[in-house]
C-alpha cells in the first residue's frame, strides 16, 4: 500500500523497566513503520505497551526507571534515540505533537487556553505576541471552538470536556506537526463526543496530510479512524495489516478472539467471548509465544519458539507459528 | 465566578473577621481578672485616684456603652491616648510603623528569595546531593533561634569585621543584619513548602505534557509547575509575614531597633491598657488584612479557586 519512505520507522525497540530492583519487559522488540497522511492504530490492552510505545518516540520514557535495551526510531531517516535532549525537544511538539487521554489532567490549570496554544508557537514557530494571539484564534476556528473568543481566555476548568479535548488538540497542532500520536483521546468522553473527536482529527490529518498513531485498547474506535492496524499483545506486535483485512481475515489467534470480544448487533443475544487466562507477566520472558499461555490454539513449538513478525501476504504480518493454517476457535 | 465577585465576597469576609476579632478582644480584655484601675493606681492609691483613673479608663461607665465606643474607636483606628507618655496610641503605633513594615517585607523578600530556587532544586532532584544541603538548610533554620543567629551575626559582621553598624535603625544597611536573621528562618520554613509542593506538582500529567510541547525544563518547572505549586507557600508567606508585621520582639531587642515589638514589649512592662489594647487590635487588623490579600493572590494565580 505504501512504497514511500515512512515517516517514522520503528526497529525492533525492546524496552525495559525496573521496577523494585526487578526488570519487567515492556517492549519486546515491536517494529512499526508510519506512513505520512496515514492513520496507523495500535490496539493492545492495558500494559500491553502501547504508551510505552508513544513515550519512546516522542523521547520522554521515564528515567532512569525504562531503558531501551536495542532498536531504532528513525523519523524521515534521522535516528531519534540517543539524539541530545536540546535537538529532540525541537521534535517534540514541533514535529510530533500528541494528544493525550485526560484532557483535564493534561492541561496546566492555571494557564488560560490562550496562553497554552500561544507558548508553544511561540516556541517552535518563533510568532510574535500579535501573530501569536492570531494563530492561537485560527487554530481554535479549526477544532470547532472559534465560535467565541471566550475559549481563549478560558481555563481549562471553565471548560466542558469535550471542549478540553478540542483545545488539546489544538495546541497539538499548532506547530503543523508531521505526525500526531493520540493515545486513547477519546476514552475519557462519552460515545457521542467521541465520535465527533474522533471526525475531528480524521478532518485534520487529511488536510495537514499529518501521520498519525492512534492508540486505543478499543478496537470498534480505532475501526472508524485507522487505515492500518497493530495488534500489540505483551510488548509484542502480534499482527499488522489495513484495517479492513484485519476483520476480513485475522491471522492471529489474539487478534480473532479480540473480534470476538466486540459487542456486535449481528450475534444479538449470544454471549461476550472473553480470552481466558491473564497477560503474561511484564516480569517473565519466555523463550516461545507471549500469547501461548492463553492461546487456544498453542502446539508444543509455541512454547519453545517465539514466532517471527511475517508477512504473509501484501502487507499483511502476524506472528503466530500458525498463522497460515485454516482454524476454527 | 467572576474576580470582582470573588474579591466582594473576601471583602466581606475581612470586615466580618474584623468585627468578631474586635468583640473577643473586648471581652477578653474585660474578663480578665484585675481592675486595670487598681493595678494602675497601685497600693497607695485612694479610693478617689481609683475613680478618677475608671473615669479616664471609661471603665465605670455600662459595658455596653464600652463596647460601642471600642468598635467606634476600632472603626477610626483611634484607640485613645497612652497612659504614660500621653500621646495617641495611634500615632505612637504610626510612628513605629514603617520600620517594622521595612523589616517584615526585607525579611520576606530574603525568605522568598532564598526558599523558592532552593525549594524548586531540591525538588527537581529529589534525593540529591542538592536536595540534601537544602534539606539541612531548612531544619536548621528552623531550630536556629533568630536572636542567636542575629547575635553570631553580630559578633561576626559588626565586631570582628565591623561591616554592619552594632544597632540602631538610622540607615537601610543597619537594617540588613536583623532582615537577614529574620529571612533565614522564613526561608526554612518556606523552602519546605515549596519543595513539598513542588514535588506533588511535578509528578502531574500536564508536566509530561507539557515536556511533549518541547518546553525546555526551566519553563516546565519555572512557569508551569511553580504556578500550580504557589498557593500552600503563599499561604505559609502570608502568615510568616502577618507574624513578622506585628512587630519581631526578640529581633528588635537584639539590634536595638524602635519597631512595634518592642513598643509593644514596653507598654506589657508598663501597663500602658490602652497602647496594649491598640496594639492587639492592630495586629489583628494587620493579620486580617495580609490573609485577605493572600487569597486575593490565590485567585489570580489559581482561578480554580473562585469555585471553591
Amino acid at each position: 500500500m505504501n512504497t514511500a519512505e515512512p515517516l517514522i520507522a520503528i526497529e525492533n525497540l525492546r524496552v525495559e523497566f525496573t521496577q523494585e530492583k526487578r526488570r519487567a519487559f515492556a517492549l519486546r522488540g515491536i517494529s512499526i513503520s508510519l506512513y505520512r497522511n496515514e492513520v496507523h492504530g495500535l490496539v493492545g490492552e492495558s500494559g500491553s505497551g502501547k504508551t510505552v510505545t508513544s513515550m519512546a518516540i516522542i523521547g520522554l520514557l521515564p528515567k532512569p526507571a525504562a531503558k531501551i535495551l536495542s532498536g531504532s526510531i528513525r523519523y524521515e531517516g534521522q535516528e531519534l534515540l540517543f539524539l541530545p535532549e536540546d535537538e529532540l525537544r525541537a521534535y517534540r511538539g514541533g514535529k510530533i505533537a500528541m494528544v493525550f487521554q485526560e484532557p483535564a489532567k493534561y492541561l496546566n490549570p492555571a494557564f488560560t487556553v490562550g496562553e497554552q496554544i500561544r507558548e508553544m508557537v511561540t516556541l517552535h514557530m518563533g510568532l510574535e505576541r500579535s501573530q501569536a494571539e492570531a494563530r492561537a484564534h485560527e487554530l481554535l476556528g479549526l477544532v470547532g471552538l472559534g465560535k467565541d473568543d471566550r475559549v481563549l481566555k478560558a481555563y481549562p476548568h471553565e471548560l466542558s470536556s469535550g471542549m478540553k479535548q478540542r483545545a488539546m488538540i489544538a495546541i497539538a497542532i499548532s506547530c503543523n506537526p508531521d505526525f500526531l500520536i493520540a493515545d486513547e483521546p477519546t476514552t475519557s468522553l462519552d460515545v457521542t463526543l467521541q465520535l465527533q473527536i474522533l471526525k475531528l482529527l480524521k478532518r485534520l490529518k487529511n488536510m495537514k496530510s499529518m501521520g498519525m498513531l492512534f492508540i486505543s485498547h478499543d478496537l470498534s474506535v480505532i475501526r472508524e479512524i485507522a487505515d492500518r492496524v497493530s495488534v500489540i499483545y505483551a510488548g509484542k506486535i502480534v499482527e499488522s495489516t489495513r484495517m479492513a483485512r484485519l476483520f476480513e481475515h485475522p491471522m492471529h489467534p489474539y487478534t480473532r478472539l479480540l473480534l470476538m470480544s466486540i459487542p456486535d448487533a449481528s450475534r444479538k443475544g449470544k454471549r461476550l467471548a472473553t480470552i481466558a487466562g491473564q497477560v503474561l507477566d511484564a516480569k517473565d520472558d519466555p523463550p516461545g509465544c507471549v500469547f501461548a499461555p492463553r492461546c487456544p490454539m498453542a502446539k508444543e513449538v509455541c512454547y519453545r519458539e517465539s514466532p517471527k513478525l511475517i508477512a504473509h501476504e501484501a502487507g499483511h504480518a502476524s506472528a503466530c507459528h500458525f498463522a497460515e493454517e485454516a482454524w476454527a476457535l | 465566578m467572576s474576580f470582582i465577585q470573588y474579591a466582594a465576597k473576601r471583602l466581606l469576609r475581612l470586615i466580618l473577621t474584623l468585627f468578631i476579632i474586635s468583640t473577643i478582644i473586648f471581652f477578653v480584655i474585660r474578663v480578665i481578672p484585675g481592675d486595670p484601675a487598681l493595678i494602675i493606681g497601685g497600693v497607695d492609691a485612694s479610693p478617689s485616684d481609683i475613680q478618677a483613673i475608671r473615669t479616664k479608663l471609661g471603665t465605670d461607665r455600662p459595658l455596653s456603652a464600652q463596647y460601642a465606643e471600642f468598635l467606634w474607636s476600632v472603626l477610626h483606628l483611634d484607640f485613645g491616648h497612652s497612659m504614660i507618655s500621653g500621646e495617641p496610641v495611634r500615632s505612637l503605633i504610626l510612628q513605629r510603623f514603617p520600620l517594622t513594615l521595612t523589616l517584615a517585607v526585607l525579611g520576606l523578600l530574603i525568605g522568598i528569595l532564598i526558599a523558592i530556587p532552593v525549594g524548586v532544586l531540591s525538588a527537581v532532584k529529589r534525593w540529591s546531593g542538592w536536595d540534601y544541603l537544602g534539606l539541612v538548610f531548612s531544619q536548621l533554620g528552623m531550630a536556629i533561634p533568630s536572636f542567636w543567629l542575629g547575635i553570631l551575626l553580630l559578633l561576626l559582621l559588626a565586631i570582628k569585621f565591623p561591616v554592619f553598624p552594632l544597632f540602631g535603625a538610622d540607615s537601610f544597611i543597619s537594617l540588613v543584619l536583623p532582615a537577614l536573621s529574620l529571612g533565614v528562618a522564613r526561608a526554612a520554613i518556606i523552602l519546605r513548602h515549596t519543595r513539598a509542593s513542588m514535588i506533588e506538582e511535578l509528578s502531574k500529567e500536564y508536566v509530561i505534557a507539557a515536556r511533549a510541547k518541547g518546553l525546555p525544563e526551566s519553563v516546565i518547572r519555572y512557569k508551569h509547575a511553580l504556578k500550580n505549586a504557589l498557593l500552600p507557600i503563599i499561604t505559609i508567606a502570608g502568615i510568616e509575614f502577618g507574624y513578622m508585621l506585628g512587630g519581631a520582639i526578640i529581633i528588635e531587642q537584639v539590634f536595638s531597633l524602635p519597631g512595634l515589638g518592642r513598643l509593644f514589649l514596653y507598654a506589657i512592662y508598663q501597663r500602658d491598657f490602652p497602647l496594649i489594647q491598640g496594639g492587639v487590635v492592630f495586629i489583628a487588623i494587620v493579620f486580617s488584612l495580609v490573609n485577605f490579600v493572600a487569597d486575593i493572590l490565590y485567585s489570580i494565580v489559581n482561578p480554580k479557586i473562585r469555585l471553591e
